[in-house]
């Protein structure tokens, strides 16, 4: 029987190139990744123009933790500027839930103004037409 | 042209003397200005008022400042000055998320106000015009 290794032969071509492309791929790093969630998060918020000093700050040591990543440095500073980059983003985050606050809490002190004036000028109706039919009678 | 040797060896002690200056140097790390900001960002922090979350964060600022310390004085200025700088941004924090906490109480109270005079001036069945 003759045998016909070129099916064989490239399968294990295509699953050796398959493992060599997965060998090349750089390795993950966590606390980048959270980093970068962190910092797009942020960018997310509805209110983020509220926080754009500690937004900018984040984004600058996300870049500066992505450098050292890409250029190979030591682990511990890509480390550290990512922690930077997570806390930054984490702050204006916070920074910007806080405005959110502020103008739910501003709207609603609006509301009750409103209802109060509203309520006043009622009052005021009721004894405008009290005194009218005391003067017709 | 060629120096000979005895007349190079002060010139390679010199800099070898340099080297050794420069390698000591970039060995000592002075953690003295994180750990000063890092106090400092603790304190305002504190002064903030923080509670539920924030004070969390705070204590977590707290503790890796307090390491950071005793890492200086033993000498290991590397990961004094990281520790230091990490306490320097979670107090960052904690004081940022002691304004969010107390933002929100501000706002729910509003809120809060808001339903209560909205029950208190809708209109109740005592109130309905008689037909």
């Amino acid at each position: 029987m003759q045998r016909r290794p070129a099916p064989l032969v490239a399968a294990a071509l295509a699953a050796l190139s398959l493992l060599a492309a997965c060998a090349t791929l750089p390795p993950r790093d966590i606390e980048l990744e959270d980093a970068r969630h962190a910092v797009a998060q942020a960018a997310d918020h509805p209110l983020a123009a509220h926080a754009l000093p500690e937004l900018q700050r984040a984004q600058r040591s996300l870049a500066a933790a992505e450098e050292a990543w890409a250029a190979g440095l030591p682990r511990a500073k890509t480390r550290q500027r990512a922690y930077a980059a997570q806390r930054q983003a984490e702050i204006a985050l916070a920074v910007a839930t806080q405005a959110q606050h502020e103008q739910r809490a501003a709207e609603a002190e609006r509301a009750a103004m409103a209802l109060r004036l509203q309520q006043s000028l009622r009052a005021d109706n009721r004894y405008a037409d009290a005194a009218a039919r005391r003067a017709g009678r | 042209m060629r120096m000979s040797i005895p007349r190079a060896l002060p010139r390679l002690a010199l800099a070898a003397a340099l080297g050794l200056l420069a390698a000591g140097c970039a060995g000592t790390v002075d953690a003295g200005p994180a750990l000063a900001a890092g106090a400092a960002s603790v304190e305002a922090a504190q002064a903030a008022g923080p509670e539920g979350i924030a004070n969390r964060q705070l204590g977590a600022a707290r503790a890796k400042l307090e390491r950071a310390e005793l890492l200086q004085r033993g000498g290991n200025g590397v990961d004094a000055l990281r520790l230091a700088e990490q306490a320097d941004l979670d107090a960052q924090l904690a004081r940022a998320t002691a304004g969010t906490e107390r933002s929100q109480r501000s706002a729910d109270a509003a809120q809060a106000a808001l339903d209560a005079l909205r029950a208190q001036l809708a209109p109740r069945p005592a109130d309905a015009p008689a037909r």
